[in-house]
């Protein structure tokens, strides 16, 4: 992983905020936004750049992860980052969908002009703290 | 669960919600009538709807104790 990468998160919630944490720990760039930013705010104390927006949440970022509610969700908030996303970045979706949805939101990276890598997590809080999540594995 | 101690989720009921219905829903367009999951779905929906969806997926526990017949 080069030193200068740059990971948005967007959504700071139970899985977002202990994934972004972890990702400030290991010396990695960290943009933040959440819908209720007093759930992005403690991130600051930890380097975060916090976006009042996803779209400026999203500027400059390689990677954006999606830790979001639901796949309306997600489609909602990439909509509204799709101003500040660089061409070329990675979008980690991390948000369980059904196999129709995953192949919608992948639509939606390809017209955002992003590349678009499904990586729904297994686990609760404490494995996203302690990092020892599991992605599932792809056929 | 015993002192209702359910506020800061390891994961939240609305989640675990959200992925049940997923699951059912992939299983009922295949033809399958998941007996347990169908269940299991319907009393985190249920959980939601009464409030406890912000809460740890526990808390799904409070249906049953409103449900309660005894």
């Amino acid at each position: 992983v080069p030193d200068d990468l740059v990971v948005a998160v967007l959504g700071t919630g139970t899985m977002g905020a202990a994934m972004a944490a972890n990702i400030a720990k290991a010396g990695l760039g960290l943009r933040v936004w959440n819908r209720e930013p007093e759930l992005a705010a403690p991130l600051g104390e930890l380097g975060a750049v916090i976006g009042s927006t996803p779209a400026q949440a999203s500027q400059g970022a390689d990677v954006i992860l999606t830790p979001l509610a639901n796949e309306s969700v997600v489609g909602q908030v990439m909509d509204q980052a799709r101003d500040g996303i660089d061409k070329g970045a990675a979008w980690l979706q991390v948000c369980t969908v059904s196999p129709d949805g995953s192949r919608r939101l992948a639509q939606q990276a390809a017209q955002l002009g992003v590349g678009y890598v499904e990586a729904p997590l297994l686990g609760t809080k404490e494995h996203w703290t302690a990092a020892t999540y599991r992605t599932r594995r792809q056929r | 669960m015993i002192s209702d101690d359910l506020d800061a989720p390891s994961f939240p009921l609305v989640a675990a919600a959200k992925d049940a219905v997923l699951i059912t829903d992939a299983a009922r367009a295949a033809g399958l009538r998941l007996g347990i999951a169908e269940t299991v779905r319907e009393r985190l929906q249920l959980a939601v709807a009464s409030g406890s969806g912000r809460a740890d997926v526990a808390a799904t526990y409070r249906v049953s104790r409103r449900h309660a017949t005894t």
